[in-house]
């Protein structure tokens, strides 16, 4: 403000000088006995032009752009203000595309382009493992404990290598139990991802002692849940699982540690985790050779490269393969920490990012030819303004200025709007998006947004200014411009103008109709089981009262019928897993007497059901019959369709007998059941070998309870019936298949739903945009229509002629955006399902879709054009 | 109106010339614009065609490059004027641009009084 002050006081001193200038002059001149008058004049006459020398000495000041400047943008303003209708519109498609790339930018931002939140983020990799033989069913797998413990001594590149696994201890305390999300971690694990202690400590490598392990850091939620706060927690001991357990620490609030989902299919940690433990494995635990239970995380030591870890790890991986005795190959693998965790969802955030960017254009587009029509409409301004002497320069940065300030207030105004924006989409966002919690509106991504604004006035205003500094005042002047029909250069300029924008929207049409076949595609897929009507509650049953197999089986022969008597039900079951919830109990199936080696055997997922099972779920029959009651007593085992087709491809598998993992007796086969997806709903499931659950009783298990009514009506009295059953056996989640199946589309649902978003607000924008041109040119071709409707052309053969020339343009686009679109579908081709980047009905449908929108967007104006006659069009004037 | 005929012995200022007239007027004692205006014209002989508001600009000029410093006073008419002073800084630029106006007028007057290719043949 000062600034301006001060130049204030130049001015006005400036002009004091020089009126005492004039006034000694005008005095001597009088002094020699000129008349006062002529003294006046000759002395003005002497000094030459005053404004103009005020204007010279000023500039000599410096400060002079700033000067021209706040002299621009009070005019821009101005001018800006006197066309509302224009200048409100502007503003809102400008708000609204940057508002929507804000918003776009500062999720992927966070998710794909920061590093995470880590203490040397870059230095952070995962290890997981492949059973060469297996590979099909198990890409990846984690790490083997022995395994793990072998890199951890002999990797020479790695400066730390750090496990950790899922573990459910139960909270107990006045009859009650609750399950609480519970994670063993290696001591080094929780420095390893940053993570403090705001009062105790956190584990020393003396903690994985199993005699001295019964220690606990809590989670900072947790803490504040279950003990308010409390500070004197540290140090007293609380009861888990039946044992007494020490807590030595509390973790900060900040932490976020990686989720499993975010780690790898197989891999899980509790969705929320409150309490680590220490990772003390048992003299059989270090030698479970069959066990990929621990997700591993490392650290490079500085200077080392993934590459040479990789090396190191693949010649540890050799010998430890060579020494085992199941002939079994195991490979191991290392990526990057933040590609795994970003995965898949890393490309579909650029997918939505470049539409946004492509939002950005067709309204940088369509606001250059506003501004073009606007500047069209002050050729004469312009034109009389050059011929006064205004510099050209100044021309055209008053209009680039003029189209700044608009980009400044849709900046603002969209960076505003963003601030709702970006919670609502992180509301529609599904749970298990990465790193979703590390997402905010900041500094770096305010910055960004103002560059983008500022970038995005230049884009659309530099080409209408510079038409509009390139004015030529004896052409404009002499002519009637609003009588002129448009010459080849304004023709051109329209058909880019139009073919851009519809060529953007065909690019973003076009990949959201492969996104939706896609989405179709998956929800039509057949899962192997309906999940109409079925309410699913997990149970785990405490050890402490439940350790032996017959105490379990007990919980479960009581509380399924009593499940099942409950009124409105159809039916009650138990499984181990639900379908698409993971993988668990994988083994080897074997036929008896089977000669093959263990490499070449089927592997499985067992799980341990009643016929209750496949009822709740109508997963069919195929052959022979479902487990009964009577099976009791004898082995029995319900294959699915390709478990039974792997073991006996030529043969009927019913009566034949077959060992369900390794140490199993033989079990009978007495039926086969429809094949169901095991854990993603893109993927074939695995084989699965079903028991039933009084042969092998397990800990934890869904009950699941098909109905006739609203499943989660049944809640309440489910859990009443499973409290009084088993006084301790904790609820730990209740859930409906159906949302089981909705979250498992919920990722292809939101990017989707975001993608349709910004498609159809291109064509939207795309069509009013071919309106403004059309219409623009029209008004422009009035004369022109006048004399041929008068020398008596048809009105249709005037639209004829309009539609003619603005479907050139539009084909022209529609044909490059395809091209592209084509060209950026083979990159994402990973992201569809069951699509082809090229696909007939889409490549038919947008086209069509846009052909018919630009039909209407120009048959509108040139039925307007046409409506008055020939007389109304050439009186347009 | 009458406008009187521009002598025709006026010539136009050569480019960056009046900083060297003006730096060389404020060497014999500061003086207010329009004080240096009449000078510059008696001293020229009037032969100079400038007007006297051009050496506004250039008086602003200099005295940006703090080569002449500027303050309000009042002139012998009792008028409150705007007085020039030469800087110290300002001094040693008058020596400066004279060598080089000197040495630019011996260049030119050699060039001039140079005999000519043919005649010298």
């Amino acid at each position: 403000m000062r600034f301006f002050n001060r130049r204030e006081l130049r001015n006005d001193e400036l002009d004091a000088e020089i009126a005492s200038h004039l006034a000694m002059a005008e005095r001597d001149l009088i002094a020699k006995g000129v008349s006062p008058t002529e003294a006046r004049s000759a002395s003005l006459r002497e000094f030459g032009n005053v404004s103009h020398i005020k204007q010279t000495t000023r500039d000599m000041w410096g400060g002079k752009l700033f000067d021209d400047f706040k002299f621009d943008v009070k005019y821009a303003a101005r001018s800006l203000n006197r066309t509302r209708g224009f200048t409100i519109t502007a503003i809102a498609t400008l708000a609204l595309g940057i508002s929507a790339a804000t918003v776009i930018f500062s999720v992927a931002d966070h998710v794909v382009l920061r590093p995470l939140p880590y203490p040397d983020a870059s230095r952070l990799f995962v290890i997981s493992e492949q059973i060469k033989e297996m590979r099909e069913q198990f890409p990846r797998l984690p790490s083997n404990a022995s395994h793990y413990l072998e890199w951890k001594r002999l990797c020479t590149e790695c400066e730390t290598i750090a496990a950790m696994e899922q573990d459910g201890l139960t909270y107990t305390s006045e009859g009650d139990a609750e399950q609480i999300g519970t994670v063993r971690a290696s001591w080094n694990m929780l420095p390893l991802l940053g993570a403090r202690a705001v009062l105790g400590r956190l584990f020393t490598e003396g903690d994985e002692d199993v005699a001295h392990s019964k220690v606990v850091v809590l989670s900072h939620a947790y803490w504040r849940r279950k003990f308010g706060s409390d500070s004197t927690v540290v140090g007293r001991t609380i009861p888990l699982s039946g044992s007494a357990w020490q807590v030595i620490g509390v973790l900060a609030p900040s932490f976020l540690p990686p989720k499993g989902a975010e780690l790898g299919t197989v891999e899980t940690l509790p969705k929320n985790i409150e309490v680590f433990i220490p990772l003390a494995l048992t003299e059989q635990q270090r030698n479970a050779s069959g066990e990929f239970d621990y997700i591993t995380i490392a650290k490079l030591k500085p200077g080392a490269t993934l590459a040479q870890a990789q090396l190191r790890l693949a010649s540890l991986q050799k010998e430890i393969s060579a020494r085992r005795t199941d002939k079994l190959t195991i490979e191991v693998f290392t990526a990057p920490l933040q590609d795994v965790m970003v995965g898949a969802s890393g490309q579909g955030l650029m997918i939505l990012l470049a539409a946004v960017g492509a939002i950005l254009l067709i309204v940088c587009v369509n606001l250059t030819n506003l501004l073009l029509a606007r500047h069209a409409g002050r050729a004469r301004e312009a034109a009389v303004r050059v011929a006064m002497g205004a510099n050209r320069g100044r021309l055209v940065r008053q209009a680039l200025t003029e189209s700044l300030l608009l980009a400044v207030a849709g900046g603002i105004i969209g960076v505003t709007l963003s601030r709702w924006g970006l919670p609502l989409l992180l509301h529609f966002a599904p749970s298990d998006f990465p790193r979703i919690a590390e997402v905010t509106l900041d500094t770096r991504v305010l910055v960004v947004a103002g560059a983008v604004s500022l970038l995005t006035g230049l884009l659309f205003g530099v080409v209408p200014a510079l038409r509009y500094g390139n004015v030529e005042p004896a052409h404009v002047l002499k002519s009637n411009t609003r009588t002129m029909s448009d010459g080849r250069n304004a023709l051109q300029t329209r058909a880019v103008l139009v073919g851009s924008q519809v060529g953007l929207s065909a690019a973003l049409l076009y990949a959201t109709g492969l996104f939706l076949t896609s989405f179709v595609r998956v929800l039509h897929v057949d899962k192997g089981f309906s999940e109409e009507q079925v309410l699913a509650l997990d149970v785990s049953l405490p050890r402490s009262s439940y350790f032996r197999p017959d105490q379990r089986v007990g919980f479960y022969d009581e509380v399924l019928p009593r499940l099942a008597a409950m009124p409105g039900v159809r039916s009650a079951g138990v499984v181990n897993l639900l379908p698409l919830e993971g993988e668990t109990n994988v083994d080897a199936l074997s036929r008896e007497n089977d000669q093959r080696p263990d490499a070449e055997r089927p592997i499985a997922n067992i799980r341990k059901v009643d016929v209750g099972y496949f009822t709740a779920l109508g997963v069919t029959v195929k052959r022979g019959r479902l487990i009964s009651a009577s099976d009791r007593g004898r082995n029995v085992v319900v294959l699915s369709e390709r478990a039974a087709r792997a073991l006996w491809p030529n043969e009927n598998p019913i009566g034949k007998r077959m060992q369900p993992g390794g140490d199993d007796s033989l079990a009978e086969v007495i039926g086969i059941v429809g094949d169901i997806q095991t854990s993603n709903i893109e993927r074939e499931g695995s084989l699965v070998a079903y028991i039933p659950y009084w042969q092998r009783a397990p800990i934890e298990a869904t009950l699941l309870i098909g109905t006739s009514l609203d499943p989660e009506l049944l809640t309440t009295a489910a859990r009443a019936i499973i409290r009084d059953v088993g006084k301790v056996v904790p609820v730990s989640r209740v859930r409906t298949v159906q949302q089981i199946v909705a979250n498992s589309v919920a990722p292809r649902r939101f990017q989707l739903l975001l993608l349709a978003l910004f498609a159809g607000s291109a064509v939207i924008i795309a069509s009013i945009g071919i309106y403004g041109v059309v219409s623009h040119s029209l008004v422009k071709r009035s004369n022109e229509i006048g004399v041929r409707m008068a020398l008596g052309a048809e009105r249709e053969s005037i639209h004829r002629l309009v539609v003619a020339e603005t479907l050139k343009a539009v084909t022209l686009g529609l044909a490059t955006g395809i091209a592209l679109a084509l060209i950026l579908a083979q990159l994402f081709r990973a992201l569809l399902f069951e699509v082809s980047p090229v696909n007939l009905p889409t490549l038919l449908a947008v086209p069509s879709v846009l052909l018919l929108v630009a039909l209407v967007a120009c048959l509108i104006p040139a039925r307007r054009a046409t409506r008055g006659g020939a007389l109304m069009a050439l009186r347009a004037d | 109106m009458s406008k009187s005929p521009p002598a025709p012995d006026r010539i136009e200022l050569l480019q960056g010339t009046l900083d060297l007239i003006i730096l060389q007027s404020l060497c014999w004692g500061p003086r207010h614009g329009y004080g240096l205006a009449q000078m510059i014209r008696a001293n020229s002989g009037e032969r100079l065609q400038v007007d006297a508001g051009s050496i506004y600009p250039a008086l602003h000029r200099l005295e940006r490059q703090k080569w002449i410093a500027a303050a309000w006073g009042l002139a012998e008419s009792k008028q409150r004027v705007r007085i020039y002073e030469l800087t110290e800084t300002g001094k040693q630029q008058l020596t400066v641009e004279r060598t080089r106006w000197e040495q630019l007028s011996i260049a030119i007057g050699g060039i001039l009084a140079a005999p000519s290719a043919s005649e010298a043949s």
